[in-house]
């Protein structure tokens, strides 16, 4: 029960971020789409590192870096 | 948006600040969960910024890139070919993620060429107050929603920390996307999605409508 109330708040937030971007694209007045909010921050360097240095890691956690060893 | 080059130190620091707090508290993070690799990513990262904002890597002047779209698909198709067929965990896999990452690096410190800054500022110029709402509000909400995730997966972890029973019941968003990733299909479709998501996301701030 617990482990499904876990995986429930990851789906949680997946639904979130699909409901704010259809949101955004059914009035932009309201929410600017994801991709107008990106056009925006991404011309800072230090968003653009910020954000490039995250999408990295994330190949390298779930394809290098292989995981410890579970704890006994 | 973007620094101009005579910005007083005080206003780039405000401005960047968050940035490096985020990447320094996530290095901090990755030496505590035993990932000294990862946390030295984020770390190297956070000094870079923090060089860039003191001016002392105002040396490096970097041209934007423009690769050629046969080049980005052609490199995009055999990366994906490659990360979904070599073993994974292995030395082969670790050299080609860190070949991407260096590679991207002039494409993410290079600032976009001065006619698109320009075309940039006038754009902004000329937003409305309505347009610069909405912006905020959808950089709030994301924001929200990303804390929100942070946030679960750190009380997973923690939770998981006592015992693999424990990790059971509270299972890391990693535990979860792993048993995709372990299946050639799945591998395929995630590394195509992650390479997919980086080239989109270089793009944005650069290529204006």
């Amino acid at each position: 029960m617990i482990r499904l109330i876990t995986i429930a708040g990851f789906v949680l937030c997946g639904v979130l971020a699909l409901a704010l971007e259809l949101m955004a694209r059914r009035d932009t007045d309201r929410i600017a789409p994801l991709s107008e909010l990106l056009d925006q921050v991404m011309v800072s360097r230090a968003v653009r590192l910020t954000i490039m240095v995250f999408w990295w890691w994330l190949g390298w956690h779930f394809i290098v870096a292989a995981p410890a060893p579970a704890a006994s | 948006m973007s620094e101009k080059v005579g910005t007083p130190v005080g206003a780039r620091l405000r401005t960047n600040a968050a940035w490096i707090g985020i990447l320094a508290l996530t290095s901090g993070f990755q030496f505590f969960r035993g990932a000294p690799m990862d946390g030295m990513v984020f770390g190297v990262a956070a000094a870079l910024l923090i060089g860039d904002v003191f001016g002392l890597l105002s040396f490096v002047r970097i041209p934007s890139p423009r690769p050629r779209r046969w080049v980005s698909i052609a490199a995009g198709v055999v990366l994906t070919l490659l990360l979904t067929f070599l073993p994974r965990y292995s030395i082969a896999d670790g050299i080609i993620l860190v070949a991407i990452g260096l590679t991207l690096m002039p494409f993410v410190w290079a600032d976009p060429p001065a006619r698109m800054q320009e075309e940039s500022t006038e754009q902004q110029d000329a937003t409305t107050d309505a347009t610069r709402v909405a912006i905020r509000r959808a950089a709030l909400l994301w924001s929200a929603v990303g804390v929100l995730l942070c946030l679960w997966e750190l009380g997973s972890f923690f939770l998981a920390m006592p015992s693999p029973a424990a990790e059971f019941r509270h299972p890391p968003l990693s535990d979860l996307i792993d048993p995709i990733m372990n299946n050639p299909f799945g591998r395929l479709a995630c590394v195509a999605l992650w390479l997919l998501a980086g080239v989109g996301l270089l793009r944005r701030g650069r290529e204006q409508k």
